[in-house]
């Protein structure tokens, strides 16, 4: 299980761990997009995440996007060396509010 | 994605481009001022780092990175092509394709190696006086004076090159991340600035997990040349947007960036002035300027360029049959797949089977007698005979490769030997069997070391006989009824007959009374423990060597002849079968048993008339008179020790081998078979005259006759019997 969902009536929390790329990114997709609530808050703990690819960092983008769109809270938490790596190498700190400790609500 | 797979296909390719560049290396030796030999090595230098960046095989890097910067100046004429460049790079490929080794073993290098890494590295370094200057901008720009002057003219501020990327939605899926390209761009130069483009992605629902919807805008500072910040981006070329723009770019190539990419309804003109590539008014200007292009859109972007007195047409030109080359190279390069040989063996094991089970159909079908099930048959065997011919084809490979290998063979054996030798090398397309192939590299690498050697005298002999001051030594390479030839001759001072007799006196191998054709003297050569060279070096003339060549040749049924003259050279012709697995065999049957010989090597089938039937038994005389011509026969059934009578109507199987004929009188004719050659076991290894055994359609078997080695036996009976009449 790549990725933990767990829901509460003010937010939905992600917790990914382990492995975060191109070989699972199937699988932690299609779980998301059954149980990942559409109308709450997202939070996504990125702690325990020791390696991240494209792939992975894509998914993240597109959950990130979703709340843009949907004008939803979106916090990125204690992401591990391997993301903050490819946020860095991206330049998606600030598209990921990862400087931000409180939510960013899209404008 | 298994890096595994992916790190073998490197290793491949890089030891086929360190193939091409020594290849090239040779070719600029001889012609220094060969343009295309010194990009093809630049390409090859540079390709292998570029590739060993995403292995982040390091030590690679680091040294083909200085290999190349020479290289780059080679390129540009900062640095003439002399021979000592050439010895240069020449040990700069050998010392690569050691790193490749290294990397095939997935070890590091250990220290020996990266002493012979450092002293390279300091004579590469001499080379490079001054830090290379920074390359210009278009793809052939660095060849054309005209192009400075154009990019000055309309350029942008930024001294930053700009690349704009859009990963293919392939990209993951190929095992690509395109971070680390990011990563290699890092290496290369340093990123300025990037913007992550993600207006692709589509909603969660939308979206599938292992496409890829990336792009990135990047400003990026690097002294690299624009053919080396592509070649990052080779692997991914294929389904990837790339645009690269070099340094102080015109506005008009924002434009055209802009223009293609603008129906991702973004706008990119402002992600260009937040990665600093374009300062505001450049922005404006180039909004203005796209503007009118676009009213003016039937002309090509080229044209528009060239009407603007932007580009020299003289540029333009240049970069379309640029383009036209790349695309070239691209399509020959996807007309190949690479195979496992095993799967191949596989293909030809079960086309040999579906061979043996068509002709048990056929046999089956002939019994019955139904017309309709003999035509059906009859259409399955002529496509069974296609089948089997693609298969063997598709294991037909051209001798060039292994003839090129040569040149540098040649080159330092007689830098070794200080002698002046030239290779010239025909006949490069032939083709024949992959294994058959592998196993002839030995003994012609001994054949060409020993000719060097022994045969081409030094260069004060050579004038002294009014001969030229350089030697040739020639490969050559036909094909000749059914087998391949292989003939290595120079232009030396041939064998020396009486030395070698002596030689082979003293050393026993035959009697001084025994009285010898030239041709059995030269053939003396092969024998074990035999060497002329009156000093031994280290090369050769230490006596092994011809046998194990002769051994190795006639492993594969091959035999080698030579024909020397004296002064004026000499030619060693190794003969082969085109393949060892499949021919096409004439059946013939003796009492009960049923033989194949090589249909390509029979010429005709005659009857053996019963009055030369007779003196053969009376007179024990083996040979007939064929149109005036001596025909030497083998009776099989003699030679087989069959029983039971001969029929009353005999035949000769009249075969042709290396320019001999020789008669087979068989019982029965029977007629033509596609035969897969099966090898005896190991008890009949010492059987002569036997290659093998085939299955017929029957179940039964039927042994297939080694010809060239029945021949040699029915010579030396028609000798004797010559020598006989004669008297």
């Amino acid at each position: 299980m790549p990725v933990m969902i767990n829901t509460n009536e003010a937010r939905c929390a992600l917790t990914f761990s382990g492995e975060l790329n191109i070989y699972n990114v199937a699988e932690t997709l299609a779980q998301i997009k059954a149980e990942m609530s559409k109308t709450l808050p997202i939070y996504v703990d990125l702690s325990e995440v020791d390696e991240a690819d494209a792939a992975g960092l894509q998914i993240l983008m597109a959950i990130r996007l979703h709340t843009l769109s949907h004008g939803l809270a979106f916090q990125l938490e204690n992401p591990s060396e391997a993301v903050m790596a490819l946020i860095e190498l991206s330049d998606m700190a600030g598209f990921f509010g990862v400087t931000q400790v409180l939510t960013d609500i899209a404008a | 994605m298994q890096l595994d797979e992916s790190l073998q296909i490197y290793i491949i390719e890089s030891r086929d481009l360190l193939q091409q560049m020594e290849e090239a290396l040779l070719t600029l030796e001889q012609n220094p001022e060969d343009e295309e030999k010194i990009n093809a090595i630049f390409r090859a230098a540079h390709t292998i780092k570029g590739s060993a960046g995403l292995f982040g095989l390091d030590f690679i890097i680091s040294f083909t990175h200085v290999a190349e910067s020479v290289l780059d100046k080679v390129r540009n004429g900062q640095i003439p092509v002399t021979e000592e460049v050439v010895a240069l790079f020449l040990e700069v490929g050998d010392f690569i394709s050691k790193l490749i080794d290294h990397v095939a073993e997935g070890t590091k290098p250990d220290a020996d190696t990266m002493v012979v890494n450092d002293g390279l590295i300091n004579r590469l370094n001499v080379y490079l006086g001054a830090p290379p200057a920074t390359a210009s901008a278009l793809p052939v720009a660095s060849q054309n004076d005209a192009s400075g002057e154009v990019e000055s003219l309309d350029g942008v501020e930024t001294s930053c090159w700009h690349i704009s990327l859009r990963f293919g939605p392939d990209t993951f899926r190929s095992g690509m991340d395109p971070f680390s390209f990011l990563r290699y761009m890092n290496t290369m130069g340093k990123i300025v600035h990037v913007a992550t483009i993600t207006q692709a992605l589509p909603s969660l629902e939308g979206m599938d997990a292992e496409s890829c919807y990336l792009g990135f805008e990047i400003s990026y500072e690097s002294q690299a040349s624009k053919v080396e910040i592509e070649s990052i981006f080779d692997f991914v070329r294929d389904d990837c947007d790339i645009h690269i723009l070099p340094p102080h770019s015109q506005v008009q190539h924002y434009i055209d960036l802009i223009d293609r990419l603008s129906n991702e309804e973004m706008k990119l003109g402002e992600i260009l002035v937040k990665c600093g590539t374009l300062t505001p008014t450049e922005l404006e200007a180039a909004l203005a300027k796209q503007a009118d292009v676009a009213a003016d859109d039937k002309q090509p972007i080229g044209e528009t360029l060239v009407n603007a007195q932007l580009v020299q047409p003289a540029v333009v030109n240049a970069a379309l049959e640029k383009q036209r080359q790349v695309k070239e190279t691209k399509n020959s390069e996807s007309n190949f797949i690479r195979i496992d040989a095993n799967k191949l063996d596989e293909l030809i094991n079960l086309v040999g089977e579906l061979i043996i089970a068509g002709a048990g159909a056929t046999l089956i079908a002939d019994r019955i007698g139904d017309s309709a099930m003999n035509e059906a048959t009859s259409n399955i065997a002529t496509l069974v005979e296609q089948v089997r011919d693609s298969a063997l084809a598709l294991r037909m490979v051209q001798i060039g490769a292994t003839f090129s290998r040569f040149n540098r063979v040649v080159r330092d054996v007689s830098k070794e030997l200080g002698k002046d030798i030239r290779l010239e090398i025909s006949g490069e397309e032939t083709e024949l069997d992959k294994t058959v192939v592998e196993k002839i590299s030995d003994p012609l690498t001994h054949l060409v070391r020993n000719s060097m050697d022994h045969g081409i005298e030094s260069a004060e002999a050579r004038v002294a006989k009014g001969k030229p001051a350089y030697g040739t030594l020639k490969l050559n390479a036909f094909h000749d009824s059914g087998s391949i030839v292989i003939e290595v001759s120079d232009d030396g001072a041939g064998l020396n007959r009486d030395k070698i007799l002596a030689k082979a006196i003293d050393k026993g191998l035959v009697s001084a009374e025994q009285s010898l054709s030239d041709k059995d003297i030269y053939n003396l050569i092969f024998e074990a423990g035999f060497s002329t060279a009156d000093a031994v070096s280290n090369l050769s003339g230490r006596g092994v060597g011809m046998d194990v060549v002769k051994r190795n040749i006639q492993a594969l049924r091959g035999t080698i002849d030579i024909q020397s003259t004296p002064g004026l050279g000499c030619t060693m012709s190794i003969r082969l079968p085109l393949t060892l697995a499949i021919i096409d065999g004439f059946l013939v049957g003796v009492a009960d048993s049923s033989y194949v010989v090589p249909l390509d090597m029979v010429v005709e089938c005659i009857e053996l008339s019963a009055e030369d039937y007779a003196s053969s038994v009376s007179d024990k005389r083996n040979f007939i008179n064929l149109r005036g011509e001596v025909l030497p026969y083998l009776k099989l059934r003699d030679e087989f020790e069959c029983k039971g009578e001969p029929p009353t109507r005999q035949n000769i199987v009249v075969m042709q081998y290396a320019n001999q004929k020789i008669g087979l009188v068989v019982d029965k004719l029977i007629g033509e078979f596609q035969t897969v050659i099966k090898p005896l076991g190991k008890v009949f290894e010492h059987v002569k005259g036997i290659g093998g055994f085939t299955i017929l359609g029957s179940g039964s078997v039927a042994l297939v006759l080694d010809v060239p080695r029945m021949m040699q036996l029915a010579n030396m009976e028609s000798i004797k019997e010559q020598a006989l009449v004669e008297e």
